[in-house]
């Protein structure tokens, strides 16, 4: 079997981001592309395959063809099983201390070859399936007891991977065993197309491990949506306010209250790592926000939420006005709800919003909830965490801007400070986010990895900056992201994104101000901009124009021997070295 | 999951799963085609063919059964035995 590669850029369509994922494993994976293609179909991007001759993944990792160099991976996906791992372990007559040996010899081959070729390749993102037997042992309680045994050298070479993928920023795990448990080891491992064919995932476990990769890419891509939207009666709470009455709906700590309160923890759990909540239901909204405030059994409180909507309107123009109340496109949106006509009106009104097929009974509520895959994340950075908070503060501005009498009165009131943050590495994450995620102030819409924003923080040709911005109602953390190629006198704008939590205070103009006068320190005369319109992007159409660019001949130019405008009621400062936490 | 209810229903299946698997033609396809008159239609091939099989029509085949048919028609006397 040869080098091959599957699908092809050509038949995508252009704006699509395709992703260059190699396949390394143990035995045959020829057949999961094509599944993994058929789930992210529709997700927004795609993958071009290379799949590498089927047991030469050590070779691979530590000397990789120059089909690989020229592949120029971003990702590679390790798939090696535990018994190709351990084939050949000495049985149960050898000393244990043999058994050890042969098991830490093999183990460490693998950690070594993975933690090698992280290293050698900063750029590509390495995900390693992790270890589980997929056949029986033949004494599954001896198997516990004695020491060394395959089932507990798997153990520790999970437990060996884990600390890798902890150690190296580019390394990730995939639980599989997590997967095979979930599917059943029956239906996953297929013992008869393994001895046809070397396939160790049946149709079932097939589906379940496309999903897993699906989830990751997904995840690696940020593609996650940012905000959930609840009902309350029989979603949050067992049972109709209305007629029931705060003292009689069904949520606590025991019998089936307990359902709803563990679906809330599970939300609690999305609000902690970043996801916005909202309410929308059809109820009384005084009676409805007292129990919500006052409940006993509540896990969700007011200040848990970002937007709420309890009148009697159709949901599918609720969840418009949440959206625009929280600045966020539908397509950032994941619906749950009891009803199944609420969930039917919504994939039919606002089908890009995700609608979470609840199952019936609320005992499976939590489980159905937990785990989605347009949820996940690779790495929690400091904004996801804060993003609750800074959402909080982003009302109280709001409510400021009406108590102000103008314009000009409220972003002075603000006091806005913005500190201009030279890109970092431990910066990158957040910048890569941005790139991601930012679909309408947004120059050219180049989607960068975390990886492509090391690439450029090393490179002497590439500007790159972060910008931080606090006010009296709290910080709103790194909001905007910039990428600068210069060209000795002249520089190029690549790209230039603001998050649209700060859009209307004038962020944008401060942004590149303070990024010409760095630019002029270092001899810059000239800045090229570039506009690339998209679907989402006409927010940032005038920009380039109203910021003093000329367009000529293709392309906006500005001079930046002088300081550029930038508005007075932001305070610009430049952080020094790499402080940003 | 489809039954295998009457023969035109499962022939028209096994073409639709033949195409999708090995990127032919629907219109091309006949009873006669099969390994031998389509390339995809290697070992590995055999194989994901016979797992879609299983899993639109809800039947598991032996080992030995996996490996026989090399033409649709095989594949629909397979499922017919079956019936």
């Amino acid at each position: 079997m040869g080098f091959h590669e599957i699908g092809g850029q050509s038949e995508m369509p252009s704006t699509q981001q395709v992703i260059r994922a190699v396949l390394l494993g143990s035995f045959t994976l020829d057949h999961l592309p094509a599944t993994v293609d058929g789930r992210i179909s529709g997700a927004g991007f795609s993958v071009e395959w290379c799949i590498a001759p089927f047991n030469q993944y050590q070779q691979w990792l530590l000397d990789p063809p120059s089909d690989f160099r020229r592949f120029r991976p971003e990702v590679v996906f390790v798939a090696v099983a535990a018994e190709d791992l351990l084939a050949g372990m000495p049985t149960w007559t050898a000393a244990s201390a043999e058994r050890e040996a042969f098991g830490n010899d093999r183990t460490q081959s693998l950690v070594r070859a993975l933690e090698q070729a992280a290293a050698d390749n900063p750029n590509i993102t390495f995900a390693v399936h992790n270890l589980f037997p997929s056949q029986r042992s033949s004494h599954p309680l001896l198997a516990q007891k004695l020491p060394s045994t395959a089932v507990k050298i798997v153990a520790s070479a999970n437990a060996r991977l884990c600390e890798l993928a902890e150690r190296m920023r580019n390394v990730f795990v995939l639980d599989l065993a997590g997967v095979a448990a979930e599917v059943g080891l029956r239906d996953f491992y297929d013992p008869r197309y393994y001895y046809l064919g070397s396939i160790r995932f049946g149709a079932r476990g097939l589906e379940a491990v496309a999903a897993c990769y699906s989830r990751f890419l997904g995840a690696l891509l940020g593609k996650r949506r940012k905000c959930i939207v609840v009902d309350l009666d029989d979603t949050l709470w067992g049972g109709v306010l209305g007629d029931l009455g705060i003292e009689h709906i069904l949520v606590g700590s025991g019998g089936i209250g307990h359902a709803f309160q563990d679906l809330q923890r599970v939300l609690m759990e999305y609000h902690d790592t970043g996801v916005l909540l909202a309410i929308c239901s059809k109820n009384d909204q005084a009676i409805a926000m007292q129990a919500v405030c006052e409940h006993p059994g509540m896990v969700l409180r007011p200040e848990h939420f970002a937007a709420v909507r309890i009148n009697w309107q159709d949901k599918a123009a609720n969840l418009q006005s949440i959206a625009q109340e929280l600045n966020i496109g539908l397509d950032s949106l994941v619906f749950i709800d009891d009803s199944a006509f609420e969930r039917g009106n919504i994939r039919f009104a606002l089908p890009r919003v995700e609608v979470v097929e609840l199952p019936p009974d609320p005992a499976e509520y939590a489980r159905s909830v937990a785990g989605l895959e347009c949820l996940d994340l690779l790495a929690l950075t400091e904004e996801d965490k804060q993003r609750n908070t800074m959402q909080r503060h982003e009302n109280e501005r709001q409510n400021l801007r009406r108590r102000t009498s103008t314009i000009d009165e409220y972003l002075f009131s603000l006091r806005t400070e913005a500190m201009l943050c030279p890109g970092s590495r431990s910066l990158a994450p957040r910048l890569a986010q941005l790139t991601q995620k930012t679909n309408q102030f947004n120059l050219t819409t180049r989607r960068y990895l975390e990886a492509d924003v090391l690439d450029r923080l090393q490179d002497r040709a590439w500007r790159v900056y972060g910008f931080h911005i606090k006010d009296q109602m709290g910080e709103s953390g790194i909001v905007a992201a910039a990428f600068v190629h210069v060209e000795t006198t002249r520089a190029r704008l690549d790209t230039f994104v603001v998050s649209c939590r700060v859009l209307g205070r004038g962020v944008e103009k401060a942004f590149l101000a303070a990024i010409a006068d760095q630019l002029r320190a270092e001899g810059v005369a000239e800045l090229l901009g570039e506009f690339r319109p998209t679907e989402r992007n006409g927010v940032s159409a005038d920009f380039l124009a109203s910021s003093g660019f000329n367009y000529d001949h293709g392309m906006w130019i500005r001079s930046v021997r002088e300081p550029l405008p930038s508005p007075t009621w932001i305070v610009v400062r430049v952080l020094d070295g790499e402080t940003h936490g | 999951m489809e039954k295998p209810m009457d023969d035109q229903r499962t022939i028209e299946h096994l073409y639709r799963i033949v195409a999708t698997i090995f990127k032919e033609d629907v219109t091309s396809l006949t009873l006669d085609s099969g390994a031998a008159t389509i390339p995809r239609w290697d070992s590995f091939g055999q194989l994901r063919l016979l797992m879609e099989v299983e899993r639109v029509f809800g039947l598991r085949f032996s080992m030995a059964e996996i490996g026989q048919p090399r033409t649709i028609r095989d594949l629909h006397s397979l499922i017919s035995s079956r019936g």
